[in-house]
């Protein structure tokens, strides 16, 4: 049994239209920008399955109701929560019309209240239709587990009756016997400590003050012992902690021969690393070992100076929370049909690797009938590994919180199986943008970020995310943040940019231009004319009608980055000096074989043909110019023949198929300052 | 207390199993063990037993039963379900699944059960010249059709139907008759057989007391559950003790089961209440006793009790004789003459002539007279129900379609709760003394209610006047004349249907399933229709007919002393009253 879909209606961040996501079996992320409604997501489930239940830790107020752009807050919310592979006992929830389907909802809404102002009511049904009963026990058979955002693992491991450690023992130890046996035991450590002669000392002292204040009115005398021989109490002040990795003994040390005897050659070699004064000694091996009681209690003693949960980092405190609660879960009692597992962030104070070892120890767990887990993330570590089809992504889409479940993406299989190999740690980061712009290489990637900062687009501002593909398989990643039910659909405002590939084709006669042509071909003029006749590839062809079908903004870029941004006259000498800074000698030929040209188009196709032929330093070359447009740094030949730095009369232009990708994806141009 | 060897046996029983159990057999405690042992290792936190009974009063019994045998009265809440087989099918059935019934999946809701006829509603049209559909009581779906009295409709329209298209219009709206539900579930059954295998699911074991008043139709509901994966079906009951034909309710599907050889079928003879003098003499009224040829064998504490029954023959209509010499003979067994111990019963209501149509002329006057009946003398929780349905129909309308919760749901969207249930309250303590005659109960409401409405504690709609809304019939025809008789009759009478004076004065089925030390059956009638007990018809009907079953539930009540009052008549065929089983008395 799992959840499969969730919908939220004018809750918090989201809108009287809402949100629809669609949930897999096993873990699940939402994900998504901040303030894109995650931890609001997180807490609709949270409410609605605690809603008729006795043991609520969350509460519906007026200001989860949402307020609209006009102000106006909305004075009805509903969460709808659906069920695939229903267990069969939950007939409340079940529905005829499909029956491996269930499903229940909550309504919640404001009544007057007696003394003016508003009342929060709820009304909850199970089954498709409004009134059919959604009892308390029904919803007892779901356990929801919640680790919140701002946990504070520390104090939730610190001994206390409804702490964490003591819910999962005393569900463990769930009969009188086992637990008698217990209380037994401290009932003997109590009378051992009681009959010391020091705690009756103590007792003494405090009873003989005790009766002279009460002078006998009350006759009432005290008793000294660790804690009362009570079940609860014993649940209550459990303690966890890390024990030590390795006990360190001197070789002074009285039971050091003892110890070492015990072990083998080989095992001594694995299992410690000796040094000149004493010895590190795993501690699960010297605990399986028989030894004598007094080399035990040696041991025991330094075991004992071990570390406290405050401690031990937070990290490792979030691990053995985890542990622990997840440890309740599997023990559930037996009426308990279906567990949900709620977690804020997972990858909060872990590093990848420990994040790693966390998100496989959810799937493990979540790999049951009974268990589902959904979390929210920021860590492009746990979305590159959790699978496409179990994300579900928040997004501000056009001044409301909308919501894509990736499983209802426009991914085909190829498209998936290749995102399934290329969607690494970095390309997830597009996943949290506000704005993604996709493009070829890396000469693009460099470049426009500086380009942004030109038209006063700052893509941090605007938390747009560049995703390099490397190569031209836009398609998978356009089709990822696309509905397949309707492309059109605005998700994270996306552009690609990416070459026409104009005259690559050879059995184009009329417009190839063969990749053995160099910046001082004969014929130049040849080239540009072809460059202008050439039609744009197949290919491109194939992207465009890709994204014309989608809320994708294609920007096809004639010819390559490089010729385009040449074609601008005022960036031929940024181009050239970027291109000196990387060849020096080579650059200042060209610099005067270009100067030499008569028209901006041969300069163009010139530099363009110096760059493609040379493309081992295009990244160079584009280094260099990012560097130049920030600092408006040119090369100058001056009268004497030498090339000088000199400030730039003009700024960089940027292309305008670049600009308009770029004000796509942060904010439309306004039109009057702009070209 | 062991359980005999009879009860042993179906503690042990498992699968299909009927219970025939007679009067007196302990049927009751019985059922509450058997339930007990279920409970007692129940390993199914959310699928439960359902004990289902035609009465709330039974299902209440059978939820004191098992507290009493175990101390503690919280022990059967969920996942179990005890309660009436009606409300079962309600609940677990058709409100839940109704709506799939609904043609327009957009529109679809959970269905309403209208408890009230609502012959007012204008909500469609109800063109038909035989006007069928304005008594919803008796035109309702079955599970192959629509019926008018029990038949097919009969009309000249055979095409698009007035009637048929106001019923269809009504389940599109969710609207119900409760007397059509089982039929209406069991075509949701048919259709959607996962809903049985569901409520199957939820309740793997079924047990149904008073099995002789399950209809066809429920009881084909029953079966297809069993089709459907259900474990257990119990069904405990007595043929001879059916008495409520006028629900739908005959004993023959009972009777079915019983001789069905598929069926682990189990009986119950021995009897705890009655000496083994009643024991002996009942038997001839019994059509299963009679059939299998077996008597009750008394086990109770009166079980050696002397005296035999009374037939008393009445002349001259002394029937007050009678009753006089019933309480000579009651004292002199030293039986305490109280209302506990007990009981005059009569076939028919205790109040003669009382069924007046259309008595109350509005249904808000019709609630408050409910309201004052049970505010004083049955149950207030009912009369505040009343009571609130009436003042919003008065605020507001429309409070025949909507159940309580639709009610306050939209009270609520007008004022706080709290200030609703201070409304109601106000009323309810200003209501006149069911005592009080017709007449005066309406002109004390009326000046009451218009001292509320001056003090606004009462809101009306406009256009609505109290005298309109509080009226009753002024005048009936009795034979050529008019009378207004029935007005100067208290109120009460017309809504009670046992009442406890010096002794109890009841119906028969105002005591079903209860005990008395002594009873006094009179049959006072010398002639009429087929509902009418008469002296004739008790002597020598067939006993498989409603009205035998109701003289022989009214004569297995006591546990001492049995009498009957019947008119004296010469020709008196006394071949089931022998004088080794009777004590002929005659009334002069």
């Amino acid at each position: 049994m799992y959840i499969s879909k969730v919908e939220i209606k004018n809750f918090r961040v989201f809108d009287a239209i809402g949100i629809t996501a669609k949930l897999k079996k096993g873990v699940n992320a939402i994900i998504g920008e901040n303030n894109s409604g995650k931890s609001a997501f997180i807490d609709a489930l949270r409410l609605a399955f605690s809603v008729s239940t006795y043991k609520k830790d969350i509460y519906f107020s007026l200001s989860d109701f949402h307020i609209d752009k006009a102000g106006k807050r909305a004075n009805e919310a509903q969460i709808d929560i659906h069920f695939d592979e229903i267990h069969t006992d939950f007939f409340e929830i079940w529905t005829p019309e499909d029956n491996t389907k269930g499903e229940f909802h909550i309504r919640f809404y404001t009544v007057p209240a007696s003394g003016g102002g508003e009342r929060i009511k709820y009304e909850a049904w199970g089954g498709s239709v409004r009134g059919n009963t959604l009892s308390a026990d029904t919803l007892d058979a779901i356990q929801i587990s919640y680790f919140g955002a701002l946990r504070d693992a520390s104090s939730e491991l610190k001994p206390s009756r409804a702490g964490k450690l003591g819910t999962l023992f005393s569900s463990i130890t769930a009969t009188d016997a086992a637990q008698e046996s217990l209380v037994a035991n401290l009932r003997e450590a109590n009378k051992r400590i009681a009959d010391d002669d020091s705690v009756k000392q103590v007792g003494g002292i405090i009873n003989e003050n005790l009766s002279r204040i009460e002078r006998e009115v009350l006759s009432q005398r005290i008793g000294i012992g660790l804690i009362e021989p009570r079940f609860e109490t014993i649940a209550a002040s459990l303690r966890a902690w890390f024990k030590p990795r390795y006990l360190y003994l001197e070789k002074t040390n009285a039971v050091f021969r003892e110890i070492k005897n015990a072990f083998s050659t080989d095992e001594w070699k694995t299992h410690t690393d000796e040094t000149d004064e004493g010895v590190y000694i795993e501690t699960e091996t010297i605990e399986s070992k028989v030894l004598s009681a007094t080399v035990m209690q040696a041991i025991e003693r330094e075991l004992g100076k071990t570390f406290e949960i405050s401690q031990n980092g937070l990290g490792y405190n979030n691990l053995l929370f985890m542990a622990v609660v997840l440890g309740d879960i599997v023990k559930t009692a037996p009426d308990t049909l279906f567990n949900v597992l709620l977690v804020e962030e997972p990858e909060a104070h872990l590093h990848p690797q420990l994040q790693e070892l966390a998100h496989r120890f959810f799937v493990e767990n979540s790999d049951s009938e009974k268990v589902q887990a959904i979390y929210t993330s920021h860590s492009p570590t746990l979305v590159s590994r959790i699978g496409i089809d179990n994300l579900v992504l928040l997004f501000d889409g056009y001044h409301r919180v909308d919501c894509l479940s990736l499983s209802e993406n426009n991914l085909d299989d190829a498209d998936r199986s290749y995102l399934e190999k290329f969607l690494d740690v970095t390309k997830s980061q597009m996943l949290f943008a506000k704005g993604i712009l996709f493009v070829e290489g890396i000469s693009e990637a460099l470049l426009l970020p500086e380009l942004a900062k030109l038209l006063g687009r700052n893509l941090d501002r605007f938390a747009v995310e560049i995703v390099n593909i490397d190569g031209v398989s836009f398609k998978p990643f356009a089709n990822l943040i696309t509905f397949a039910n309707d492309a059109g659909r605005k998700t994270i405002r996306a552009a690609i940019i990416t070459d026409d590939d104009r005259c690559t084709k050879k059995t184009e006669v009329a417009s190839y231009i063969s990749t053995e042509r160099d910046y001082d071909d004969p014929n130049i003029a040849d080239v540009v004319s072809r460059l202008s006749g050439g039609a744009p590839s197949e290919r491109f062809a194939g992207i465009e009608t890709l994204c014309n079908a989608s809320h994708i903004k294609l920007c096809g870029i004639a010819k390559t980055l490089e010729y385009v941004l040449a074609s601008h006259i005022d960036n031929v000498p940024y181009i050239l000096s970027a291109i000196i800074d990387v060849m020096p000698e080579a650059g200042k030929t060209l610099y005067d074989y270009i100067f030499a040209l008569s028209n901006i188009e041969q300069k163009a196709a010139c530099l363009w043909l110096y760059i493609s032929y040379r493309s081992k330093i295009k990244a160079s070359i584009m280094q260099a110019l990012v560097r130049r447009i920030e600092n408006k740094l040119i090369y100058e030949k001056n009268a004497v023949g030498d090339y000088v730095e000199t400030t730039a009369d003009a700024s960089f232009e940027t292309p305008t198929k670049i600009k308009e990708a770029i004000y796509f994806v942060t904010k439309e141009a306004d039109i009057a300052t702009n070209d | 207390m062991q359980p005999t060897t009879e009860q042993q046996a179906f503690l042990d029983a498992e699968g299909k199993v009927t219970l025939c159990a007679c009067p007196g057999s302990g049927k009751t405690y019985i059922v509450g063990k058997k339930l007990l042992k279920y409970l007692a290792d129940w390993q199914h936190p959310h699928r439960g037993v359902a004990v289902l009974s035609f009465t709330n009063v039974a299902s209440e019994e059978v939820l004191r039963q098992t507290s009493e045998q175990t101390g503690n009265c919280s022990v059967v809440g969920y996942p179990h379900f005890i309660g009436t087989l009606d409300s079962f099918i309600d609940n677990f059935i058709f409100l839940r699944f109704g709506y799939l019934m609904q043609s327009d999946p957009a529109q679809r809701k959970r269905p309403k059960i209208l408890f009230h006829n609502t012959t007012s509603s204008n909500q469609w049209q109800r063109e038909c010249y035989k006007f069928c559909a304005q008594n919803l009581d008796i035109f309702h779906w079955s599970d192959t059709g629509l019926l008018k009295n029990g038949k097919e409709i009969d009309c000249v329209i055979t095409t698009n139907r007035p009637c048929v298209n106001y019923k269809k219009a009504m389940i599109k709206n969710g609207l119900v008759t409760q007397r059509e539900v089982p039929a209406l579930s069991l075509r949701l059954l048919r259709q959607y057989p996962d809903i049985a295998k569901m409520v199957a699911h939820r309740f793997p074991i079924i047990i149904v007391d008073e099995a002789q008043d399950t209809s066809r139709e429920q009881m084909e509901i029953l079966d297809l559950l069993v089709a459907n994966g259900l474990i257990t079906l119990i069904l405990v009951g007595d043929p001879d003790q059916s008495i409520y034909e006028w629900r739908d309710a005959t004993p023959e599907h009972f009777e079915q089961k019983m001789n069905d050889t598929q069926w682990s079928n189990l009986m119950l003879t021995e009897n705890f209440r009655s000496s083994q003098h009643i024991c002996n003499a009942t038997s001839l009224f019994s059509f299963t006793q009679t059939a299998k040829a077996v008597t009750m064998v008394a086990s109770g504490r009166d079980k050696d009790y002397v005296r035999k029954p009374i037939l008393f023959q009445v002349k001259s209509n002394n029937f007050e004789g009678a009753a006089t010499a019933f309480r000579t003979i009651c004292e002199a067994e030293g039986v305490e003459f109280s209302s506990d111990k007990v009981a005059q019963l009569t076939r028919q209501r205790i109040h003669d002539s009382t069924d007046i149509s259309d008595l109350w002329q509005h249904s808000i006057t019709e609630w408050f007279a409910r309201a004052t009946y049970n505010w004083h003398c049955a149950s207030r929780k009912e009369a505040f129900a009343l009571c609130e349905k009436a003042l919003f129909e008065m605020f507001v309308g429309g409070a025949k379609e909507m159940t309580k919760d639709e009610i306050l749901a939209a009270v609520e969207k007008a004022e706080d709760l709290c200030e609703w249930k201070r409304r109601v309250i106000s009323v309810l303590s200003i209501l006149p003394a069911a005592d009080e005659p017709v007449k005066k109960w309406r002109q004390d409401l009326i000046a009451r209610l218009s001292g509320l409405l001056k003090e606004g504690v009462l809101i009306m709609r406009n256009g609505l006047k109290l005298e309109d809304i509080i009226k009753t019939k002024v005048r009936m025809k009795i034979g050529n004349a008019f009378s207004s008789e029935f007005l100067d009759r208290p109120l009460k009478i017309y809504f009670e249907k046992k009442a406890k004076k010096h002794i109890t004065v009841s119906s028969v089925h105002g005591v079903k399933g209860e005990t008395y030390d002594a009873v006094l059956l009179v049959v006072d009638k010398a002639k009429g229709g087929a509902n009418t007990l008469t002296a004739s018809k008790l002597f020598s009907d067939a006993l498989n007919n409603e009205l035998m079953r109701i003289a022989y539930v009214a004569m297995t009540r006591p546990r001492k002393l049995l009498a009957i009052a019947v008119q004296y008549k010469s020709t008196n065929d006394l071949t089931r009253f022998p004088q080794n089983l009777w004590e002929h008395i005659t009334i002069q």
